[in-house]
């Protein structure tokens, strides 16, 4: 019952904005991670197993966020991870540049028309 | 550089482990599944669905693992890949240039681990830095003497000392025998405080060493492990038996003393060359033997601080001198490092040593460098292609460093596997063969603790630290070169100016290569026919076609049963067929030289010749002969004077100016005094000036009185029997002429000494050119260390010659192929090539003259007979750079004839 979805690529640095963002609410796992995007953005933006672990792992490295291994609700030992303040730090920084990259592609996009 | 950061820091970084990995990505699926099944998917589906996503999974998942495992470790070992194959590729280059890495490499390691020996470590004995000869030094007016301490003197000097933590004496005991089932050998060891071993921080290799308590028990031995191989056959079971202790051959006949060997030392162990050491001991009514003292500094002691205490104690425990003594201008005490003494000789060689393989590494980067250029130079369009095409510069210069890192690898790898072996050569090139007396004189080896010359840890260190500074000195330059190139795809990928810039670069490189092996050269040439002057010097003696023999006498022997012994070995020895003539004298010729007595000529007073320094020399008839030292004037002894009543003298010609000036000596007479006697003797003949016991000394005077007649004096004087043996008859030498071989001669001497007598021990029979080699062995050390230090800098710089006109030739084909397409001669062809190695040898050579004239100067204490400024090795060597730089040339020169044109010009 998968449903046809638009496929969106995300650049490698979006993703890792988005998972800082969804872990500000607090410690997940890696699935929890990708299923919380997939809501937010309302079923349009699916991560691909194969970047959403290789990007926790590389934001693990720079410390943005920190795992340990838990119980999951289930009882299956998962890893959880969550941010850490440099994570947080770089989210605000992340947050802000994206706000000011959307806003200046906005206005290119929506300028007056040069008419010859 | 945030980046290189973060990348170093994810080196080291703990990543997750690949079982924490899968189990990660194994829950992911489990949940994917279960919400599929949730979201009412089939099993089956849900299966390969999961299938599939482990799939693509899988592929992520590995080259997670991949970017993890330490992703500069994977590019490196990527890189290494890379310069295999491109080196593989370029056989000859890799080739040539690990092979000149190797020879630097391996020869400043060599040259390193000498020094480390000889400088860092002289003493087989831990923090030997600390260890300090107390010695007085009298300074008179006829020289300065060092003299040696009284033992009750010493002992309480040790009370006294403050700025040593201890104090021990060493007294050397006169030559004596050791009795063994092999028979009798010639020992000499010395007597020391019990504590001397705490001193020197000893071990024991087996049994246990002289401690405290021994000197009230003293009747107890300590082997020294060399001593023990040779006389007891490395038995340990002689640890705990006694042996006897006899007297050597200058004593009278002592009841011998019976030993308990307590112990052997380690074989490293050595201490001025004694064989064994024992308590002190001193028969009733007897003193101990003069003694010399060394000592450990204490804690936090500077030896400034211990040589002013020195100073301070000696006058106060040291006895007043004699009153017949020469007058005194200074005396002192000072305490001087142990160490010092091994390596004062060796310093000025060591510089050598160190400067030649300085030199031969100059030589090697050079030539390793040219190496690199032109293979840059000749990959440089590949490279532009490169990076025109995207590819990263840095990366471009990382694998050419990496190139460099690899050859240096192996070159370090090669060079340590060459020092090794060389070591070994080293090892025998520096020892001496000598036996028995002469051991003790010339040392067994030049090296101090060169049995411990081999590879070790310290040796790899040293190798890869060498080969690592080089690599980033010469990997800088290709490396660099890339970096610095401009790519534009517009211009032509070969421009000619930058070739003929790098091409002059070369060129002065290969001129300085060539200067500096001139330099090698030219030392090395110097000390080789310095080595050739010392062993062909006139000794005064010849040294060919003679047996040297040293005796020993059973000790129960009294005077005259020696003195019968030695007719009776003369009598046997003359009768062998071939000899030519034999002889005997005391301590032979080549044993250290004693004044004994005073001699005063005719007509001088003895005031005059007080500071004379007359050696005088007991010999029999036929001694001189045999020795084929030529008489001058008169005659030598023979046979028939032994009876003789006249007193009579030989002398040698330094001795006949000193007394007699330039008159005759001849029938001169000249008395001698000893102990309160005089004779007068009648000098019979006067013979050449003979060198004794180095090669670089000076004539001295000396005397030769018949040891007959000798012993008949000493007898009529009343002098005892010990004192009759140690001056007439001492150390039993004998020399032999023969005709033919002497080493074939020398079983049958052994026969025949059997024959003789079968109480009689060998110490030592050998050619007496034997000896004299071994007194050469030092100065034959630097010749061929420094030697081999030319040679390989020869051939490396016949090497760069090489590169530089292949390269040249290469360069040129295109213009070779015109000029002979256009008509040109071979021999045109071939004139800018003459001229280049005429140009870079001629300046090179230039250079090297200049730089060796301005330095061989420092070589002065090295040399013997030669001046710095030696003109033969001055014209040798530039006609051998020029042999060098021909045969570097033929190659090149005959391809540059054989460029044909067509093909030259494709």
């Amino acid at each position: 019952m998968a449903k046809a979805l638009a496929r969106f690529d995300l650049l490698q640095g979006t993703l890792d904005l988005l998972i800082l963002r969804v872990l500000i609410t607090g410690s997940s796992h890696g699935h929890a991670v990708g299923h919380a995007i997939r809501q937010l953005s309302g079923e349009l933006l699916q991560v691909q197993t194969g970047s959403l672990y290789p990007a926790l792992h590389r934001l693990e490295a720079n410390d943005f966020i920190a795992s340990e291994w838990r119980l999951s609700e289930k009882g299956k030992r998962a890893k959880y991870y969550k941010l850490t303040p440099k994570g947080r730090k770089q989210l605000t920084a992340e947050h802000s540049r994206w706000e000011q990259l959307s806003q200046a592609i906005g206005r290119v996009l929506n300028g007056p028309l040069k008419a010859d | 550089m945030r980046a290189l950061w973060t990348r170093l820091r994810a080196l080291w970084r703990v990543h997750p482990t690949e079982a924490e990995l899968d189990e990660e990505i194994a829950f992911h699926l489990s949940e994917e599944a279960e919400e599929r099944a949730a979201a009412g998917t089939s099993m089956a589906e849900a299966h390969s669905a999961a299938r599939r996503e482990l799939g693509s999974t899988a592929l992520t998942v590995e080259s997670m693992r991949e970017a993890w495992r330490s992703p500069v470790v994977a590019q490196v070992a990527q890189d290494l890949r890379y310069a295999w194959r491109q080196l593989r590729r370029a056989p000859v280059f890799a080739v040539v240039a690990v092979l000149t890495l190797a020879v630097g490499i391996g020869s400043a390691t060599t040259i390193l681990g000498i020094v480390n020996r000889i400088v860092v470590q002289p003493l087989p004995y831990p923090d030997a830095d600390r260890l300090v000869r107390i010695v007085e030094r009298l300074e008179t007016t006829s020289g300065t003497r060092e003299r040696a301490v009284a033992y009750a003197d010493f002992l309480e000097w040790r009370a006294e000392a403050r700025t040593l933590s201890d104090m021990a004496s060493i007294a050397p005991m006169a030559q004596r025998t050791f009795k063994t089932s092999e028979g009798v050998a010639a020992v000499w060891g010395a007597m020391t405080s019990g504590n001397v071993f705490d001193v020197l921080r000893t071990r024991p290799h087996l049994g246990r060493l002289l401690r405290p308590a021994d000197e009230k028990d003293p009747q107890v031995v300590l082997l020294t492990y060399d001593t023990w191989r040779r006389l007891f056959a490395a038995d340990p079971a002689v640890v705990g038996k006694a042996i006897e202790l006899r007297v050597g051959a200058l004593q009278a006949p002592t009841p011998p003393r019976l030993l308990t060997v307590v112990g052997v030392l380690p074989p490293e162990f050595a201490f001025e060359r004694y064989d064994f050491f024992t308590p002190v001991f001193a028969r009733p009514g007897a003193q101990p033997p003069p003694v010399t003292l060394i000592g450990r500094l204490a804690k936090g002691i500077t030896i400034e601080a211990a040589n002013q205490e020195a100073g301070a104690i000696g006058p106060k425990v040291r006895p007043p001198l004699p009153a017949d003594a020469p007058a005194l201008i200074g005396l002192r005490f000072d305490a001087i490092s142990l160490k010092e003494r091994s390596i004062a000789e060796m310093r000025p060689a060591l510089r050598l040593f160190v400067a030649g393989v300085a030199v031969l590494l100059v030589i090697v980067c050079a030539n390793v460098a040219n190496l690199l250029l032109a293979r840059g130079s000749s990959r440089h369009t590949k490279f532009a292609t490169r990076i025109a095409l995207g590819a990263s510069r840095s990366r471009i210069v990382r694998q050419v460093l990496t190139e460099s890192l690899l050859l240096a690898g192996l070159g370090a790898g090669a060079g340590a596997t060459l020092a090794t072996g060389a070591l070994v050569v080293v090892r025998s090139l520096a020892s001496t063969e000598a036996t028995g007396i002469f051991r003790l004189m010339f040392g067994t080896t030049v090296l101090p603790r060169s049995n411990e010359l081999h590879a070790d840890w310290s040796l790899l260190v040293i190798a890869i630290t060498v080969g690592l500074v080089s690599t980033v000195v010469f990997g800088l330059i290709p490396a660099l070169h890339i970096s610095r190139t401009n790519v534009d795809i517009g211009t032509p990928l070969r421009s000619r100016s930058h070739h003929q810039v790098s091409t002059m670069t070369r060129s002065g490189i290969v001129v300085s290569q060539v200067a500096l092996t001139t330099l090698l050269l030219i030392s090395a040439g110097l000390l080789i026919r310095s080595v050739g002057k010392l062993v062909a010097v006139n000794k005064g003696y010849d040294a060919t076609r003679v047996v040297a023999a040293n005796l020993l006498l059973p000790d129960q022997y009294a005077v005259p049963a020696k003195a019968e012994a030695i007719r009776k070995l003369l009598a046997a020895m003359r009768a062998l067929p071939s000899v030519q003539a034999a002889g005997f004298a005391r301590h032979g010729l080549l044993i250290g030289e004693e004044i004994v007595g005073q001699f005063v000529p005719a007509g001088k007073s003895p005031d005059v010749m007080a500071g004379a320094r007359i050696r005088f020399r007991p010999v029999s008839g036929g001694f001189l002969t045999a020795m084929g030292v030529d008489v001058i004037a008169g005659r030598d002894f023979a046979d028939d004077d032994d009876d003789a009543t006249e007193p009579l003298i030989v002398m040698n010609e330094q001795a006949a100016r000193v007394c007699f000036g330039d008159a005759a000596a001849t029938g001169q007479n000249i008395s001698w005094t000893l102990r309160g006697h005089t004779a007068q003797f009648r000098v019979v003949g006067v013979v050449a000036n003979v060198r004794q016991s180095s090669l670089t000394d000076e004539f001295v005077p000396e005397v030769f009185l018949n040891y007959r007649q000798l012993l008949r004096l000493t007898d009529s004087w009343g002098e005892s029997p010990g004192y009759q043996n140690e001056t007439a008859i001492g150390f039993l030498s004998f020399a032999i002429r023969t005709a033919g071989d002497p080493a074939a001669l020398i079983p049958a001497i052994r026969e025949s000494l059997r024959r003789v007598d079968a109480n009689i021990g060998i110490d030592a029979l050998v050619p007496l050119s034997e000896v004299v080699n071994a007194s050469v062995t030092r100065p034959r050390f630097y010749a061929a260390i420094l030697a081999m230090l030319a040679t390989l800098a020869a051939l490396l710089a016949g090497v760069g010659v090489y590169g530089v006109l292949a390269y040249s030739v290469t360069e040129r084909t295109p213009e070779i192929g015109i000029r002979l397409a256009l008509g040109a001669r071979s021999g045109h062809v071939l004139s800018p090539i003459v001229g280049q190695i005429g140009i870079m040898s001629g300046v090179g050579l230039a250079l090297g003259l200049g730089m060796a004239t301005a330095t061989t100067p420092l070589l002065q204490g090295l040399l013997f007979g030669v001046e710095p400024i030696d003109m033969v090795t001055f014209l040798v060597v530039p006609v051998l750079v020029g042999a060098i730089a021909i045969a570097a040339a033929i190659i090149p020169g005959w391809r540059a004839i054989r460029v044909h044109p067509a093909t030259a010009l494709r």
